[in-house]
């Protein structure tokens, strides 16, 4: 379970990146914080995993206060990145295996590797490639493969399906649904509503670091949510139907 | 957890061009130096060995009577030191004797006059190596070391686990250093053993001591530079931003700020030149004879009468009142003569101290005066050989110079009561050896220096990178 408490975060004293934010993200749950660029996502994000310090608020993971028990904290969750470069002269197993010892894992066998990468859609014949051969799609895939190996309780996605393709971006969320069953705690933020649309159980509309509206899954259903973001996220009233 | 970031440290470096770089640079550059640099050397152990053995010829054989003031009667050789292989320092540009003669001590000519071609493009020895090259490449190994990651987005997911960033920081310096240093030393070793199946006396503890000196200098110089390049990353996004600094970085340490600083000196605390002093004393001697012989003639002149026999008692009794104007006349030189050494000393000092400190703002001429001093081709040597110099000059002042008179009376005396018994020159002495003790208290500041950045550099990297926002 992940959840944030009036966590605030202003930077030099007088930019408010994040103001206040309560929300929670039960096991077995996909929280989608929907926004535009500056709106605060990447800011909470760095927040929860304790990159950078809340200005006040405090968030937790498993009863764990993050701000103060960092390292304990970081053992139960696992991060996926916007833009997964990896080590690039490393293949991606040699990836993998770096990620998993860093993650707690003492040993990992090359079998369990290859399962894994297998699991994430990886071609065998990439698993030894250097992951410079790699197309984003690839590299995105072996990311969620370093938290998939992690098997922490909670997992971050800072907007990691910019710049995938719909086959990509498809692959993706079936690889979010699978980790949802195991009883995953998701936080995943991103511009992207149709997708958010599709897998999302809540979704947040952050708008200059005001958690503004949030929705469940039947409201996500009923509601048009494109028209909802914009409204929030640009002010954007919709358009009146012509032919009335 | 910091054996795993070691290893991938290691293995990250391993896979990169600049590991090739680094060993081409290493297992090429080093042995071959120090190859060439012993080969010269024992050219000029050969030449020195010659060149003191006819001089001495030349001086037991027939020491002049009365000698022009600017022959040279006998010179200090200044001895190759074997450790020149690894730092060239001053040798070459220290002159290659010293020629003693009755206005002074006459410098030779330098090997850099020699061939000026050669020394306009500089010395390529295993200290220029270290400086310039082993400097430039620590840098490219460590301008991306937070940068780089920070890009490739490594950098959180490595600390979204949980890993303390010190541990981070600390694997990256030392996996790093070792990729780096292990080379380094494998190439040094194996351009020691070449050395070592020519002839080098590696085996003599105080030379193999200085030898394990230039080492441990040569890492803490690289460290240096790893601590250079860490700051720079840990205070930049970008690492090609990063780069860029860090070649501007390595530009103004290494090639630009040891220059300025002597030349800021030059202008601080400006010097004659050394012929200028040497014209002056010329002038100082000529100046006193004219005003002897004047003195003298006088003397005669008003003891003797106007018109005198030369006559061997004639001769007597000018030698009689000639001997306190002599002494007088030999007082008055010498002090002279000493007051403008001084004076020209003291202005070189002062111009060397200035130079010296104010070079010292870069790590760079830390190495560079500790190398030499290691190398015994630096400071120590200098001070030395000249010290030996003007010693032999004094006693060769005591036993020769002094008893030299050479004005108009005496050549008329000599002509009539015969030569005077020739006193044979005592050859040039041996040059003392610098002990390592003394090369210790004299090289003390730079490698406190260097110790100095090393730790200021790495705290500074630790301070900022505890602070990144990631």
């Amino acid at each position: 379970m992940l959840e944030t408490r009036d966590l605030t975060k202003v930077y030099n004293e007088s930019v408010l990146a994040v103001n206040e934010l309560n929300l929670k993200v039960d096991d077995g749950e996909i929280y989608v914080v929907l926004g535009a660029n500056g709106a605060g996502k990447s800011t909470t994000i760095s927040m929860l995993l304790n990159f950078i310090e809340p200005t006040s608020g405090t968030a937790l993971v498993d009863d764990i206060e993050i701000p103060k028990f960092p390292l304990e904290a970081k053992k139960h969750l696992a991060y996926v990145s916007e833009n997964v470069e990896l080590y690039r002269n490393f293949t991606a197993r040699q990836n993998l295996s770096f990620f998993a010892k860093l993650g707690g894992r003492k040993k990992v066998s090359n079998e369990e590797l290859d399962a894994t990468l297998g699991r994430v859609g990886l071609p065998e014949e990439a698993f030894t490639r250097r992951v410079k051969t790699f197309s984003k799609g690839m590299r995105q895939r072996l990311g969620i493969a370093i938290a998939i190996m992690k098997n922490a309780q909670a997992v971050l996605l800072d907007e990691p399906t910019s710049g995938l393709d719909p086959k990509g971006g498809a692959d993706f969320l079936n690889l979010l649904r699978e980790l949802k069953e195991e009883g995953k705690a998701i936080f995943m933020s991103t511009h992207d509503i149709f997708r958010a649309k599709e897998i999302a159980d809540r979704i947040g509309i952050l708008v200059q670091g005001n958690l503004e509206r949030e929705l469940t899954r039947d409201e996500i259903l009923d509601e048009d949510l494109e028209a909802l973001y914009l409204h929030y996220v640009a002010g954007y009233e919709p358009e009146e139907d012509a032919t009335e | 957890m910091l054996m795993t970031l070691i290893q991938k440290e290691i293995m990250h470096h391993i896979l990169s061009i600049r590991f090739v770089a680094l060993l081409l640079m290493c297992l090429l550059l080093v042995p071959l130096t120090l190859h060439i640099n012993y080969r010269n050397y024992l050219q000029n152990q050969v030449n020195y060995q010659e060149s003191v053995k006819l001089s001495n010829a030349e001086t037991e054989e027939k020491p002049p009577d009365s000698p022009h003031p600017n022959m040279e009667v006998s010179k200090l050789f200044l001895e190759p030191s074997p450790l020149s292989v690894f730092a060239k320092g001053l040798e070459e540009s220290l002159p290659s004797y010293l020629g003693m003669t009755r206005n002074g001590v006459k410098q030779g000519s330098t090997a850099l006059a020699e061939a000026p071609l050669t020394s306009a493009l500089g010395n390529l020895d295993f200290l220029f190596i270290v400086s310039t090259v082993f400097s430039l490449l620590a840098l490219l190994f460590t301008f991306d070391a937070v940068a780089g990651e920070r890009e490739a987005g490594t950098l959180r997911i490595t600390l979204a686990n949980a890993l303390p960033r010190d541990l981070f920081l600390w694997s990256k310096l030392i996996g790093g250093y070792i990729v780096f240093v292990v080379p380094f030393l494998v190439s040094f070793l194996l351009g020691l053993l070449l050395l070592v199946s020519q002839g080098f006396p590696l085996g003599e503890p105080d030379i193999l001591l200085r030898v394990f000196g230039l080492t441990l200098i040569s890492l803490l110089y690289i460290g240096v530079f790893f601590g250079i390049g860490t700051v720079i990353s840990t205070y930049l996004d970008s690492s090609k931003t990063a780069l860029i600094v860090a070649f501007t970085v390595w530009v103004l340490a290494v090639l630009i700020s040891p220059r300025v600083g002597f030349l800021t000196a030059k202008l601080i605390a400006p010097t004659r030149g050394i012929q200028s002093v040497y014209m002056e004393k010329t002038a100082i001697r000529d100046n006193l004879n004219t005003e002897k012989e004047k003195v003298l003639g006088e003397k005669i002149i008003g003891t003797l009468g106007a018109s005198i026999n030369l006559d061997k008692e004639t001769v007597k009794k000018v030698n009689k009142l000639r001997e306190p104007i002599d002494a007088e006349y030999s007082q008055k030189f010498q002090e002279q003569v000493e007051k403008v050494d001084r004076d020209y000393q003291r202005e070189r000092e002062r111009q060397e101290s200035v130079g010296e400190t104010l070079s010292r703002i870069t790590p760079t001429s830390s190495l560079i005066y500790l190398a030499m001093n290691l190398s015994e081709t630096g400071k120590i040597k200098r001070n030395t050989y000249f010290q030996t110099g003007t010693r032999y000059y004094a006693q060769l002042e005591d036993e020769y110079f002094r008893n030299i008179v050479d004005d108009d009376f005496q050549t008329l005396a000599q002509f009539v009561t015969g030569k005077s018994e020739q006193k044979k020159i005592t050859p040039a002495p041996e040059m003392a050896d610098i002990s390592l003790s003394e090369t210790l208290r004299h090289s003390v500041v730079d490698l406190l220096l260097l110790c100095f950045l090393a730790m200021a550099l790495t705290t500074i990297a630790f301070l900022k990178f505890f602070r990144l926002d990631i």
